[in-house]
């Protein structure tokens, strides 16, 4: 690929984003009122529905669910047992890497912890602002995945329409598992208490879209390797 | 108020760590770029020269039966005139039988006077233990112009040793280093996460860099220095463990240039265990953080260096302490998110992690390791990419605890004691009966 061409899937991935976030801006109401019939319809049939406000005066339809603040007893049992688990993990026949995920997990909600026992009254979030949480860090990360992965495959060579469809397909991906993701993070909020935020979102946020944006890359990478392979066997270059 | 100004601090330090992450993004795809879209700088392995200088190759071993055979072959066979050619086994506090079979090579070349490089031994029973010590006290003995040092897991291939020597023509070098390969990838996935990890590291980051005349990393083995040049210096400091790292700082604080030669690889093991890989990152980290406490305000003074070679000499010192940064962050984020800073969190959160990701990931960001896997002419292994989010997390950890045992370095003054990595090839029962008796000296 010359230098041209990349600066040509540059520009379309920049035009890309735009497109993405003036895409956010007229269907992001349309596709949260969509899923949260279908949620409230099917699985969610406690929770009542309220707006966000999104911007440019846009509103989204977003589903609240009652999230209760935890008592003082879990508090204590649940930093009790971060603490053996930070302790004790280690002596486990696990396997390194899920030890030191559940070692930074245990950390976390220990700090959680500690705070919501020694200032209950400080903690200012209650059903609504965690929906609200929830969908704007769902929106960020709408709007900041396709404009990194156009950016990581603009610099490979590979035709620009390979890359616009797997940029789509990226985003058409995140569509689908954003309504998931919301039923997973407001049933385990709702029967866990607040104490469980920080591992909804380490687990359900943002780390996970990125796992998925990349298998999506390694699996582009994948083809474009195995396409320079075929050339140069062509050619019998070696 | 106190709650006020603790908020603000912490948003201040988000938007900080945000802006730095920012920055390495920037780095590491500027490197990707200019692998793929710019030109590349001449190798020095082009020069045509007879003229080869006189070599020292040191290795320090420190109870190294199960390798060290293997590497007095494969320096046997390399292609550099004998004559010109000293290898000094370092052979520090084995108690093994490493001994013996240095002795053995020692003894074969005597008998082989001139048909095979003079080999030497240093035995160190006392003194304190260490690579950078062994090599100090091997300094005076030696006898070429330019010390070569490999490890005594590395296997050398046939032209390695010209491809590195041939960087000291440019006066202006003082150190060179090359490529690492890991040899035992097919083992597990770690291997073969170290090696598109390694691929990254040396094929993209080392190599722009060298494009860019920016600050390319002494590695401290598959490289090498001038001898009396280190001898000037005052050899290596005895209470740094990232030894090398540190020589390459001392080196451009006092106007020298180190070389990376691309094509110059070699071969070494890579940990098969979780346990191993974990302490190897640890121990680099705080290396290379106290380095980066020792040179981060000389480097900012220096003459020597243009602006942008102080920018990434800056970075690069700053990459190992970065992942304490982060848990820093993530840590920010839980207080934030309590103290109802949930849509501040939730806007800035997939942007901070994602960028993160994309900058410091396994010191190489996915696109790297891309790039270096396309270079290097491989296809399946890239598939491999997905997993290296678990393999960041634990690098992430580790080296954060590597910053941390730094600071309590720096703030404790204790000594710092020299720590080996466990080596994983099968030792060879034939280990006393050298091959190069067997069929000849190439």
């Amino acid at each position: 690929m010359t230098k041209e061409k990349l600066h040509i899937n540059v520009v379309f991935f920049v035009a890309i984003a735009l497109e993405v976030w003036i895409g956010l801006y007229f269907f992001a109401p349309v596709l949260t009122s969509a899923s949260t019939y279908f949620l409230q319809h099917d699985f969610l049939k406690d929770s009542v529905m309220t707006t966000f406000d999104f911007w440019g005066g846009r509103q989204l339809q977003v589903l609240v669910m009652k999230v209760d603040n935890p008592s003082p007893e879990l508090c204590h049992i649940v930093a009790i047992a971060c603490l053996l688990a930070l302790l004790f993990v280690k002596r486990t026949r696990l396997p390194l890497p899920v030890i030191v995920m559940i070692n930074i997990l245990a950390t976390m909600l220990f700090l959680f912890t500690i705070l919501f026992m020694l200032f209950p009254q400080r903690f200012h979030m209650d059903s609504v602002s965690l929906a609200n949480f929830f969908v704007a860090m769902s929106l960020a990360s709408w709007g900041t995945m396709p404009i990194l992965f156009g950016l990581s495959m603009a610099i490979f060579p590979a035709g620009l329409m390979n890359k616009i469809l797997l940029s789509i397909l990226l985003q058409v991906i995140l569509l689908p598992l954003f309504v998931l993701k919301y039923l997973a993070f407001l049933l385990a909020c709702s029967t866990m208490t607040f104490l469980v935020l920080p591992l909804a979102v380490t687990l359900l946020g943002p780390l996970l879209d990125v796992i998925y944006m990349i298998s999506l890359f390694s699996w582009f990478l994948g083809r474009v390797a195995q396409r320079l392979r075929r050339d140069t066997g062509v050619w019998q270059w070696t | 108020m106190l709650e006020r100004a603790l908020l603000l601090v912490l948003r201040f330090y988000m938007y900080m760590l945000m802006a730095l992450v920012v920055i390495y993004f920037v780095r590491h795809y500027v490197f990707s770029y200019n692998r793929f879209f710019c030109r590349q700088r001449v190798s020095y392995n082009d020069i045509v020269d007879d003229d080869y200088p006189r070599l020292t190759i040191m290795i320090p071993m420190h109870n190294e039966e199960k390798v060290a055979r293997n590497i007095f072959e494969a320096l046997l066979k390399c292609a550099y005139p004998h004559d010109r050619l000293q290898i000094i086994a370092l052979n520090d506090h084995s108690t093994d039988n490493t001994h013996d079979i240095v002795e053995v090579y020692v003894h074969m070349s005597r008998t082989n006077h001139g048909k095979m490089p003079e080999i030497t031994a240093l035995h160190r029973n006392s003194g304190p233990r260490g690579k950078q010590n062994a090599i100090n006290e091997a300094l005076p003995i030696a006898t070429g112009d330019i010390v070569l040092v490999f490890d005594a897991d590395y296997l050398p291939p046939v032209g390695i040793l010209r491809t590195l020597a041939v960087c000291f023509k440019d006066p202006e070098v003082g150190a060179v280093m090359g490529r690492v390969i890991p040899v035992n990838t097919h083992r597990n996935l770690l291997t073969r996460m170290q090696d598109i990890e390694r691929a990254g590291g040396y094929q993209v980051d080392q190599e722009a860099r060298y494009n860019l005349g920016l600050v390319t990393q002494y590695g401290g083995t598959v490289g090498g220095f001038r001898r009396q040049l280190m001898m000037d210096l005052g050899g290596f400091r005895p209470n740094v463990v990232a030894e090398d790292t540190e020589l390459t700082y001392r080196l451009l604080l006092s106007g020298w240039k180190v070389a990376y030669a691309n094509r110059a690889e070699c071969y070494e093991e890579v940990p098969e265990t979780w346990e191993v890989r974990a302490k190897q990152i640890r121990r680099w980290s705080r290396g290379h953080n106290q380095v980066m406490y020792s040179y981060f305000l000389p480097l900012l003074k220096t003459r020597y260096l243009s602006f942008w070679e102080k920018i990434d000499g800056l970075l690069l010192l700053g990459l190992y302490f970065l992942p304490l940064l982060f848990l820093g962050g993530l840590m920010a984020m839980a207080v934030l998110l309590f103290f109802g800073e949930a849509i501040f969190i939730g806007g800035i959160l997939p942007l901070f992690l994602s960028i993160t990701y994309c900058s410091i990931g396994n010191f190489a960001p996915f696109y790297e390791l891309g790039i270096a896997t396309l270079l290097d002419g491989s296809s399946n292994r890239i598939l491999l990419l997905p997993f290296f989010f678990y393999y960041f997390m634990f690098s992430l950890w580790y080296t954060a605890l590597g910053a941390m045992d730094a600071i309590v370095d720096v703030l404790s003054g204790r000594a710092v004691e020299w720590e080996k990595t466990v080596r994983f090839r099968e030792a060879d029962p034939q280990a006393d009966i050298p091959k190069s008796m067997e069929g000849g000296v190439a």
